[in-house]
């Protein structure tokens, strides 16, 4: 009989702890996938909430009409209709963005937009304002095209669509959504087209949690992560 | 008793259910349902049982937590799981050392007490000899009889090239020859070792 199996044999009887243990275990893990799944909407039953965000809607569907106007614009500048490719590798060395108390890095080549949101065309104002939700709204865009919008959603009026899918942006608790999302039949999110990925942060704070919104027709989602990561504090 | 299998009832390999759970967390229940037990097994042989109970739980807890790094394309979340596990009971290594230790005392009580059993007798040198082996090639060599991993998964496992495993697995194998020497066990409750087709001779 040589090592191997002496110790194949060796504590090869001790006993299962059997439902106990497994169901110990499985309560934690229940926790931690309850803890990561997507935060349910907001029951509508506040009646200044309807109303702040029906202006809100309403303010951003004409954002998003602006927007979606500039990127029809530079799709047809680039003479291309071909989607646009996501980035392997990132070097955020691009302007740095303000918003609120962050200072976000950018990929390489991105610059300022010359106003709070994605512009209707590259330079031009889309006239739009920012949106009593979102909070200083600002965007960066590349030189090959595209928008990167940042913005702030306060007190829980806007968080992430129940379909998000969660993911870590470093300590802090991330949800990605692909696509548009819509509430009363308008897009909510400046930005959002159904080729773009949003990415919401959640951020703690004393009146509640706040989400850092970042939104990107041309970043994948890890790109988007770093982009986020590079402005928020590492502990929480 | 779960079973080791890679592919559940639904035909899902591991790595095509820890991708669906990243659209749906709860899919993630498929690999605890898998593997809870086995892991459970191997870290109660570790560390006991009562240890093991919340290392298994911080197991899985961990591996949800970072599922998003293992790739979909690989069939078997065991070895991952392992290397998880692994790096838990480098927190828990004095644990092991007691459990060891008190192992190892144990034929001097029999024989005192008139009652040398040997299987008592023979498990008692094989954890003092497990108990001598440097930590790295301890966890190896028990990851690889105990957790039934080829080599290449125990060097997935532990994040280390495969020659390193080898290596390791040679001078665990080596010096748990020079420990133990030519012991007559007996077990009746013994299991058989099988090994794995890339197992060395």
């Amino acid at each position: 009989m040589n090592e191997l199996d002496t110790l194949s044999k060796f504590r090869a009887d001790v006993p299962s702890r059997g439902e106990a243990a497994r169901s110990q275990a499985r309560d934690a893990l229940s926790a931690a996938i309850t803890a990561a799944a997507p935060p349910a909407p907001q029951p509508r039953t506040d009646r200044a909430a309807r109303l702040r965000r029906r202006v809100a809607v309403a303010a951003l569907g004409a954002l998003i009409v602006a927007g979606g106007s500039w990127y029809a614009a530079t799709t047809h500048a680039r003479g291309s209709g071909a989607p646009l490719t996501h980035a392997t590798t990132l070097t955020l060395s691009g302007v740095p963005i303000k918003l609120a108390a962050y200072t976000f890095k950018t990929p390489q080549d991105y610059r300022p937009a010359l106003t709070y949101a994605c512009p209707s065309a590259p330079g031009e104002s889309s006239g739009a304002e920012p949106v009593p939700v979102l909070g200083g709204i600002t965007s960066a865009i590349p030189q090959g095209g595209g928008c990167l919008f940042f913005a702030l959603s306060a007190g829980g009026l806007y968080g992430p669509p129940a379909s998000s899918q969660p993911i870590a942006v470093g300590s802090y608790a991330g949800f990605l959504f692909d696509g548009v999302d819509l509430v009363n039949g308008t897009v909510i999110a400046p930005g959002m087209t159904a080729s773009s990925t949003t990415l919401f942060v959640m951020i703690p704070a004393a009146s509640g949690s706040h989400y850092l919104v970042l939104s990107s027709t041309t970043l994948s989602d890890d790109d988007l992560v770093q982009v986020a990561a590079s402005g928020l504090p590492s502990g929480q | 008793m779960d079973q080791p299998a890679t592919a559940a009832r639904d035909g899902a390999t591991d790595g095509e259910a820890i991708a669906r759970s990243l659209r749906s967390p709860r899919a993630f229940a498929t690999i605890f349902d898998r593997h809870f037990a086995v892991i459970h097994r191997y870290l109660a042989r570790r560390v006991g049982e009562e240890v093991a109970d919340d290392l298994a739980s911080q197991v899985f807890v961990i591996a949800f937590a970072r599922r998003e790094t293992f790739r979909s394309d690989r069939v078997d979340a065991r070895p991952w799981l392992y290397g998880i596990a692994a790096n838990l009971l480098r927190n828990h290594w004095r644990s092991e050392q007691r459990l060891l230790a008190v192992l190892g005392r144990l034929s001097n009580e029999a024989i005192v007490a008139q009652r040398a059993d040997e299987t008592v007798a023979n498990d008692a040198r094989v954890a003092r000899a497990l108990a001598e082996l440097d930590s790295d090639h301890r966890e190896v060599i028990l990851l690889h009889v105990w957790a039934d991993l080829t080599h290449a998964e125990i060097a997935e496992a532990l994040g280390v090239p495969l020659g390193t495993v080898a290596s390791r697995l040679s001078r665990a194998r080596g010096r748990l020859r020079e420990l133990l020497g030519d012991l007559p066990v007996h077990h009746s409750l013994a299991l058989t070792h099988k090994p794995t087709p890339t197992e060395e001779p």
